[in-house]
């Protein structure tokens, strides 16, 4: 037994194949704690006493998506705190929106979530309508609006869910989402000119109407793209492999994940049934129907990396269902409204908040009057949902960060802002 | 035997997805071979500036609207008051390509081409001059032509 705790301290325990055969075969019932927490230095194995150490995951870190430190605290495998270092992308985002006049700011809310950038598009539009008060924007304005923000959540979930498979370590699934999104981007590329710092909507409507015959094209794509979300299970979501890596790891439950503000795919993993298209309708999402996926997924647990997966997975089929509900009820008329080149925005203040694909992004400006905002302030998603990893993470093994991390699907540039 | 069944479920769906890895071979491919065949762009694509000088009125309004300063104007007036321009810098190292500016512009001068190519050894070179004193906007005075150069020597 000795010789064997001193074997399997040097090396990790599933590097061995005899180990591996065992417990294929059933040999061994349960695999061994590598070590107890914290051995005694009076144990009957004192040349195993370990000290807690400190790895530092990141800056640079292919998982992180971004530019993030984590400090792991660590016994063994076992993960015993981690601390988010974030700032490492701070931009001045909240700054900058407030030396900028209303509609010049347009341009940095894509650069926010740069994952996403029609729906801060669109939720910084609707904050500052709601402070102006008197802007009727147009119906067909409303309905593109609907129409490119579920795109976005698509194409944003499409690289959520292609780098958790990277993260995993199934590289294939990678480069189809992203051969998806290609698609999706194409269709923004028409309507704005770029393909991912689109700048599209605008206060009081969205910029330009769409293109002749991009309805057709987008229902093509949105008949494409059924089959390869179906394609896409048959690779990731359902292999044996994913889902005992993310099944039952992370699990976050419901009251902590509403005790942390966490919001998005994360909360209703956790099985909270909230979203704020349907329970604040903003913007005409009242006049679709359309089903709130929750946790959990097809094995574990609620709250687990897998249902926060399987919340994306579905919800990108749900987004699909609302872009042609819209695509079918898409009125004519102008797309912008009617306004001063230079705004006038009454004084009072504002809180806005919208769906974005990882949560609640809220806005909130103060106004003094004057052409550019007195306060600017943005609640972002990612920042909220990040800060739980540490709840999260308590216990995991080292190998599993990754995949929590993952499932987390955060994007720096908005955490940092 | 829980474990015999947890490996045939695993190469059970190995086999499918590689069936599907191999479905997607068989179909044509959709790589660009990029220098040689050109994406397709779309008329609305943001690409570099452009300035229509003799259609441009000097209004400053892009410059008023862009959110990094991009834009260096000069203009005087001439003696029956119209604008003279004498300097139409626009910087595309700040530029993000947003086209605020070309949609505030009232005699749509001022474009987003559909350039992108625009790799230079120095950034200097990446500040578009459209207006120098060999290609003036209006027949314009010695002085000023000898001042721009002033200035253009001083950065
Ligand atoms: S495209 Fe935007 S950043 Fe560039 S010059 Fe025009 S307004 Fe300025
Ligand atoms: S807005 Fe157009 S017309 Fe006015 S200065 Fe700029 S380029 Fe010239």
């Amino acid at each position: 037994m000795a010789i064997h705790g001193c074997y399997t301290a040097r090396f990790p325990r599933r590097l061995l194949l005899k180990d591996f055969m065992e417990s294929l075969l059933g040999m061994t019932a349960q695999p061994q704690r590598l070590h107890s927490a914290h051995p005694s230095p009076d144990s009957p194995e004192p040349h195993l006493v370990t000290d807690e150490m400190v790895l530092n995951m990141g800056p640079q870190h292919p998982s992180t998506h971004g530019i993030l430190r984590l400090i792991l605290k660590l016994d063994g495998e076992v993960v015993r705190d981690v601390q988010a270092e974030i700032g490492y992308l701070h931009r001045c985002k909240e700054k900058i929106g407030e030396n900028l006049q209303y509609n010049q700011y347009t341009t940095y809310s894509d650069r926010m979530d740069y994952l996403a950038g029609m729906n801060n598009n669109v939720g910084h539009a609707i904050a500052v309508e709601r402070l102006m008060g008197n802007i009727q924007v147009p119906e067909r304005a409303e309905y593109i609006r609907v129409i490119m923000a579920e795109l976005n959540r698509i194409a944003s979930h499409l690289v959520a869910l292609g780098t958790y498979g990277v993260d995993i370590g199934a590289v294939t699934p990678f480069l189809y989402a992203f051969r998806d999104r290609e698609k999706i981007l194409d269709l923004f590329e028409e309507v704005s000119g770029a393909r991912l710092l689109y700048n599209y909507v605008r206060i009081g409507g969205v910029v330009r109407d769409l293109p002749e015959g991009w309805g057709d094209r987008c229902r093509k794509f949105l008949d494409y793209l059924a089959p390869r979300l179906d394609e896409f299970d048959t690779v990731l979501s359902l292999n044996p492999i994913f889902i005992d890596r993310t099944a039952k790891v992370g699990v976050l439950p419901a009251d902590v994940a509403i005790n942390y503000g966490c919001t998005g795919p994360m909360l209703r993993g956790s099985g909270v049934k909230r979203d704020l298209r349907k329970d604040e309708p903003y913007s005409v999402y009242s006049r679709f129907s359309f089903e709130t996926p929750v946790g959990p997924g097809p094995r574990g647990v609620v709250g687990d990396c897998l249902a926060r997966y399987w919340v994306r997975i579905r919800e990108m089929r749900e987004s699909a269902k609302i872009v042609r509900q819209a695509l079918d009820q898409l009125p004519s008329g102008p797309v912008m409204a009617k306004l001063p080149r230079i705004l006038r925005v009454p004084p009072g203040e504002v809180y806005v908040r919208t769906e974005n694909p990882r949560g609640e992004l809220g806005f909130y400006i103060i106004s003094d009057g004057s052409p550019k905002p007195y306060r600017f302030k943005v609640r972002s998603p990612a920042y909220c949902n990040l800060s739980v990893i540490g709840e999260i993470s308590r216990g995991a093994l080292v190998a599993d960060m990754v995949a929590i991390l993952g499932s987390i699907d955060i994007v720096l540039g908005e955490v940092d802002r | 035997m829980n474990n015999l069944k947890m490996f045939w479920l695993t190469v059970k769906s190995l086999g499918l997805g590689m069936g599907v890895t191999l479905r997607t071979m068989l179909k044509p491919a959709i790589t660009l071979q990029y220098p040689d065949e050109r994406p397709q762009k779309p008329k609305v694509f943001r690409g570099f500036l452009h300035n229509d000088v003799p259609r441009c009125v000097a209004c400053d309004m892009c410059a008023n609207i862009c959110p990094v300063d991009c834009f260096k104007i000069v203009y005087t007036r001439d003696e029956k008051g119209r604008r003279q321009l004498h300097r139409f810098d626009i910087d595309m190292v700040k530029c993000m390509f947003c086209g605020l500016c070309t949609e505030v512009c009232p005699t749509e001068c001022l474009t987003m081409t559909g350039g992108f190519e625009h790799a230079t050894w120095d950034r200097k070179e990446l500040v578009l001059h459209f207006v120098t004193p060999d290609k003036p906007a209006l027949p314009v005075d010695p002085a000023l032509v000898a001042a721009h150069r002033a200035a253009a020597a001083k950065g």
